[in-house]
């Protein structure tokens, strides 16, 4: 009998593998009426306290400008549940759920329902045991950010009493260019630290995402070729069937280098790229990812001629039906520039990466769903079986972030048979398969995580703003110079532009066949 | 082979020596393309035909969630005959995603007759090469289990909840530990059957406020069906040992704790649950965890002090043996805890 309890140590915690439960808090979700409020974030709420890792005093506090009661919120909540709860909905759970939920109406300018907030968490509080612990989730368009978070300082829910915190979690887009983000990150920094900003990514939050650090610092056998010695080229693919929706006028304004290279590709990128962090601290792993950012080497407008490709979506076929050409989507512009897909080259200056080129690619309305990072090495020396004559093709690992979440490695293999005839096989580990089962959603590991203070999948402001920095080049000139590179257009179904496999084929490469 | 032993469900019946060769004509003659997967070793021993059986459908359900190279071992070793036979089959599921078949192996066998060696060398000879060995001991702990065939399993999981004499067992898999020194981990599937309960009441004092109730504690009251009692004592065992009490008296149950508090406890049954209900109590706080039957979770009632109440629900864990093994595998962690709340509980074994 060795354990004692301390003051500060639970004793009973000692070698059970599940994860603390984080403090108690209130949750105060601004945008509560959004679509992600009831597809996402109360799913991801309602699923972590049937997995009984909520901490009993817990509030939920939406807050929006449509009027409604508490209960009005719990029955909409509940059937949202039902549809998008991955654990489906249990009454038992409900029941104790449903009355730690609550329902705020204020005008997001209004300066009254922010001192009204405040006085309504003070009582919660006290109710409930919440402890003055504030979790605000900001899940409004960018342009309510300074307004909210200013109102949020005036009526001191910034500010809190010795030992309870608050912090607040952003949605991207974190701004639409490197200014506007600085100008965001400095109006959310003056109301709270950075280390209190939480700026959400949800493929930060995936399995696979956090597997490729797992992958290359837990086993022996990849650090020492993962770098230009041993590694040919890295390619980065975010593909999908989809066209635009109903998101016409926000992808107008955004496009596929905003939307998704500058965050989710990049952030892969960084993952691939990173140096071994000193240890698993959120800094730690957040400046190692930041020096792969910073090492991006900046393009001229003439390298965004030579190494970047947008391309839109003409008319075409998707799954055997007909679908329109990005032009005609409901809400866009006929004459629209704006660029659905987008495949790129980019170089990483540092030791580790000198020569080695990291294309990116992301395409709308292209034949398949996923999103992968293949790693493809150098070919075997033109000896014995790699002849010039009958050249082999090379070695790639392939992290498939979604669907069918894994990893693969090609490899070459001899035929059965008299004759030495080599072939490619891939061996290929499922999770799906291996572990049967189904990995939390990402935002319930990253509410968690923001709820625990732990902010290693969450952004960075100097990694958001040197994404953008990097983007921002390839944004100028296209649309700031004199004679832009031209938009390349795609049929919709096929695998992007020619433009875009020109733009390896120069380098004697190919894209992956996914 | 008992004259009432129908081996139809455990496959293919194959020579002991051909196993190898067979399984890989199971792989190939499938008709369609099935994955074949395998992450872990999963030996099973068990002492009748009828276990053989009931273990051939728990495999096909534990391969759900847990790829693995299934080997079924029954020993019958008052049968009048030396013999051994063997089967195959695979167990297949659609993965995750729905589109492919994914399989596990099933390897059977029974041993019948007393050959000394002979367990050992069917479990060696059989493993999928450099995966862990995970062995499920059914019932009491044998001389068949030898230091040979300790010195290969990474995880040996038991039931206590079993076991004719559990003093006399207990007494064994200690020694059987201290003697080896293999790295392998102990885990009993009853102490698994605690362990929703211990995680919720840990949760429960994660609380900054709540925590220093704890050492305020001065009853505590476990309830438990009847035939669960060693799932209480070695719940009642983890508290204590957790929290540094020692024995005053065993009847009743008196500790004291560091400072010389005493606390009693109560161990209660009821029909029901494995474990229904427990409570910690202080001069001005209250802790309780009680599970309604049927239910699928454990309700948490907190009263502290200045009135509040706080009602809480966490998941009660499973009760089905195939879910406690899936919820065994599925975790990574110490049998440290659990040997020293053994040692608490051994003068009421």
């Amino acid at each position: 009998m060795n354990a004692t309890p301390s003051s500060t140590a639970n004793p009973l915690r000692e070698g059970l593998s599940s994860r603390p439960l984080p403090q108690p808090c209130s949750v105060i979700i601004f945008g509560a009426s959004g679509d992600l409020t009831y597809r996402k974030l109360i799913p991801a709420l309602y699923n972590i306290a049937a997995d009984g890792d909520l901490p009993a005093a817990l509030s939920v506090v939406g807050f929006a400008r449509r009027e409604k009661s508490d209960e009005t919120f719990r029955t909409e909540l509940k059937e949202a549940l039902g549809k998008f709860s991955r654990s489906g909905l249990n009454e038992e759970v409900w029941s104790s759920f449903h009355d730690r939920v609550f329902y705020h109406r204020s005008e997001f300018g209004d300066a009254d329902g922010y001192k009204s907030l405040a006085a309504r968490l003070d009582q919660l509080d006290e109710e409930r045991g919440t402890r003055g612990n504030r979790l605000f989730y900001l899940s409004v368009a960018p342009s309510e950010f300074e307004g909210i978070l200013n109102h949020l300082a005036d009526a001191g829910l910034n500010r809190t009493r010795e030992g309870s915190w608050a912090r607040v979690i952003v949605e991207k887009p974190f701004g639409t260019d490197l200014p506007s983000a600085e100008a965001l990150n400095t109006v959310v920094n003056r109301v709270f630290s950075e280390k209190d900003t939480y700026r959400i990514d949800h493929y930060l939050g995936k399995e696979t995402a956090q597997n490729i650090m797992v992958l290359r610092f837990a086993n022996a056998i990849f650090e020492p070729i993962w770098n230009n010695r041993y590694i040919d080229h890295v390619q980065i693919t975010a593909a999908e069937p989809l066209g635009v929706e109903q998101r016409g006028p926000y992808y107008e304004s955004s496009g596929a280098l905003r939307d998704m290279v500058q965050n989710h590709l990049l952030q892969l990128l960084c993952l691939t790229a990173m140096e071994p962090p000193t240890d698993l601290g959120a800094d730690s792993v957040r400046d190692e990812k930041v020096k792969v950012v910073r090492s991006l080497r900046p393009m001229s407008a003439e390298d965004v001629a030579l190494n970047v490709v947008r391309g839109q979506y003409t008319a075409g076929a998707i799954a055997g039906k007909e679908v329109k050409a990005y032009r005609d989507e409901d809400r866009v512009n006929p004459q629209s520039m704006t660029e659905t897909y987008v495949a790129l080259k980019a170089n990483i200056d540092n030791w580790r990466w000198e020569g080695v080129p990291f294309y990116i690619r992301m395409g709308k309305r292209l034949p398949k769903s996923g999103t992968e990072i293949a790693v493809q090495f150098k070919c075997a020396p033109s000896v014995l079986f790699n002849k010039p004559s009958e050249p082999l093709g090379p070695n790639v690992l392939v992290f498939r972030i979604q669907p069918d979440e894994g990893i693969s490695l090609r490899m070459q293999c001899k035929m059965p048979g008299a004759a030495v005839r080599i072939e490619p096989v891939k061996m290929d580990f499922h999770y799906g398969t291996s572990f049967g089962k189904a990995s939390p959603e990402a935002y319930e590991r990253l509410l968690l995580d923001a709820m625990a203070g732990d902010a290693t999948l969450f952004a960075r402001r100097d990694e958001v703003e040197c994404a953008w920095r990097f983007c921002d080049h390839i944004e100028h000139a296209w649309h700031q110079q004199a004679n832009p590179p031209p938009v390349a257009f795609y049929p919709s179904g096929s695998w992007g532009p020619k433009e875009a496999d020109d733009l390896l084929a120069r380098d004697g490469r190919t894209w992956r066949r996914m | 082979m008992p004259a009432t032993f129908d081996p139809s469900r455990l496959g293919t019946p194959v020579e002991i020596g051909q196993i190898g060769r067979e399984l890989k004509n199971l792989w190939d003659t499938g008709d369609s393309a099935p994955t074949r997967a395998s992450l872990m070793n999963f030996a099973i021993y068990c002492r009748s035909t009828e276990a053989l059986a009931e273990n051939t459908e728990l495999v096909a359900e534990f391969t759900r969630n847990h790829a693995c190279r299934a080997l079924i071992v029954c020993v019958l070793r008052d049968a009048p005959e030396p013999r051994a036979s063997a089967w195959i089959n695979a167990h297949c599921h659609l993965s995750r995603a729905g589109a492919k078949q994914v399989c596990c192996e099933q390897i059977s066998f029974l041993l019948e007759g007393k050959i000394k060696g002979r367990l050992t060398n069917i479990v060696f000879s059989n493993l999928d090469s450099d995966l862990p060995l995970y062995f499920w001991w059914q019932g009491d702990l044998s001389e068949n289990l030898n230091p040979h065939l300790w010195s290969w399993i990474d995880r040996l999981i038991v039931d206590s909840l079993c076991w004719h004499n559990p003093k006399a067992q207990f007494e064994r898999l200690r020694a059987s530990l201290s003697a080896t020194k293999a790295r392998l981990t102990l885990r009993d599937l009853n102490w698994t059957r605690s362990l929703y309960l211990r995680q919720a009441l840990s949760q429960i004092f994660d609380h900054p406020e709540n925590l220093p109730h704890l050492r305020e504690v001065t009853q505590f009251a476990i309830t438990s069906s009847p035939e669960h009692r060693s799932t209480a004592l070695l719940l009642l065992g983890w508290l204590a040992a957790q929290l540094g009490w020692d024995w005053k008296s065993t009847a009743p149950i008196v500790f004291t704790d560091a400072q010389g508090k005493e606390i009693s406890a109560e161990l209660r049954e009821a029909e029901g649950a494995t474990l229904s209900g427990l409570t910690l109590a202080s001069a001005n706080a209250r802790f309780a965890l009680h599970r309604d039957p049927g239910s699928h979770y454990l309700h948490a009632a907190l009263d502290l002090p200045g009135g509040h109440r706080y009602h809480h629900v966490f998941p009660a864990g499973p009760d089905e043996i195939v879910d406690l093994l899936d919820e065994e595998i599925s975790r990574a962690s110490t049998d440290r805890i659990y040997l020293r709340a053994l040692t608490v509980i051994a003068p009421l074994l």
